[in-house]
């Protein structure tokens, strides 16, 4: 079955929730990339091999130090830093993607759209608390 | 860690995204064996390694898909409902389950993906249209026949059982789940094969999110090894869609069909 003459509403691509959707993952993944790729280059550049810290920091202590801007200035540390922000920044890129989902949704005034989209995000939220919650340092290999 | 670790750890990561994207089953399911057998990674570390992976993975291909209209967003954020709690719970499991079991539940479900990719082979799947109907319908532009499709979604049900098992293997042995996810959209609800792989595409990430932060919070997390093997499997995918599109992979997938049975005998007796 196909519609040879659709209505604007059928002609599916790029509606502009579904641009703003795109658009937040496209940042997400840019950014995480461009600082992780900058933090193995200094970790490449440096004469002595990056030394990766023997205990991780805990989740808590790690959003600490970001936020403080606490890491160090080293060569090293600038390139954990990095690493570190790009990894998380990556792992929260699905959170904005969430958001921006249920943001279009109640734009749209879709209030069951936004309720599925509100449980999804609840549950995600729930889950970045419990890590919070029980992180605690673990070892590298 | 060296210069050279860094480049090895990069192109294990290539390979492996490379080799996902042409299956079409997503550079998991032979990014951990390879950070596990060749690098010596522990399990859980190579599961937190490849789920940031899949996020990095999904959320590109997604953001391509979302815009040309490919995937139907109700239907993955109603899906995910059920793929995010089975995620949150594998996660939470797998923290109770040692490294040599885990390595074993992993290489039996590598062996049922052979399984299933081989009965894939034999069998293309061809599902029935559904009238488009209810608030989870929707419509896609279709290439090959240079129209705008629409279709329906019934049995959603039974999608969302499937999803939970999906979602659940994803937080225990950082797969995306995609290989459940597709059939069941596309056999049991109708859904066509195009909607049905990018909307799968477009869950995983999220699903990979809800159980990545659990295993960050365990220490499970090498910034320095998951920032280059992530690089890897990221640039890896991108040529293998492009790769997909020229290679028809009859025999390319049988000779996979192998690998994956061979790596799998090698996880569960290590």
């Amino acid at each position: 079955m196909t519609m040879n003459n659709p209505t604007p509403a059928a002609a599916v691509p790029s509606q502009s929730y579904e641009r703003w959707i795109s658009k937040t993952l496209r940042i997400g993944v840019g950014l995480s990339t461009i600082l992780m790729v900058g933090g193995l280059t200094i970790a490449a550049l440096q004469d002595t091999p990056v030394a990766v810290p023997l205990v991780n920091p805990s989740l808590v202590e790690l959003f600490a130090r970001l936020v403080a801007g606490s890491f160090g200035a080293t060569a090293n540390a600038v390139a954990l830093m990095m690493m570190y922000t790009g990894l998380l920044l990556l792992m929260l890129t699905p959170f904005m993607r969430v958001t921006a989902t249920t943001i279009s949704f109640s734009l749209l005034r879709d209030w069951r759209f936004v309720s599925v989209s509100l449980l999804v995000l609840a549950m995600l939220v729930g889950q970045l608390v419990l890590s919070l919650a029980t992180s605690t340092p673990g070892h590298t290999p | 860690m060296s210069s050279l670790s860094l480049l090895l750890l990069f192109c294990g990561g290539l390979v492996t995204g490379t080799v996902g994207a042409l299956l079409g089953i997503g550079g998991g399911l032979f990014l951990v064996p390879f950070l596990v057998l060749v690098v010596g990674v522990p399990m859980h570390q190579a599961v937190a390694t490849s789920l940031i992976a899949v996020i990095a993975t999904s959320s590109a291909a997604a953001a391509v898909n979302v815009e040309r209209g490919l995937v139907n967003v109700r239907l993955g954020m109603v899906l995910e409902i059920a793929t995010v709690f089975g995620a949150i719970v594998g996660a939470l499991v797998a923290h109770g389950i040692d490294e040599r079991r885990l390595s074993k539940i992993f290489a039996v479900i590598m062996l049922a993906v052979a399984l299933l990719m081989w009965y894939r082979l034999r069998r293309p799947e061809r599902a029935a249209g559904i009238q488009p109907r209810g608030r989870l319908s929707g419509t896609y532009f279709d290439d090959a026949v240079n129209a705008v499709v629409p279709y329906g979604v019934r049995r959603i049900r039974e999608t969302l059982g499937i999803s939970l098992f999906a979602g659940t293997i994803s937080g225990l042995l950082g797969v995306g789940g995609g290989i459940f996810k597709v059939p069941a959209m596309h056999l049991i609800s109708g859904v066509p094969m195009k909607v049905a792989t990018a909307t799968s595409n477009f869950m995983i990430g999220v699903t990979a999110a809800a159980s990545a932060f659990l295993y960050f919070a365990h220490g499970n997390i090498n910034p320095v090894l998951s920032s280059s093997a992530v690089l890897g499997v990221f640039l890896g995918s991108m040529a293998g869609i492009v790769l997909a599109k020229r290679i028809q992979g009859r025999t390319m997938t049988i000779l996979f069909i192998i690998v994956l049975i061979v790596v799998s005998i090698q996880m569960f007796t290590r």
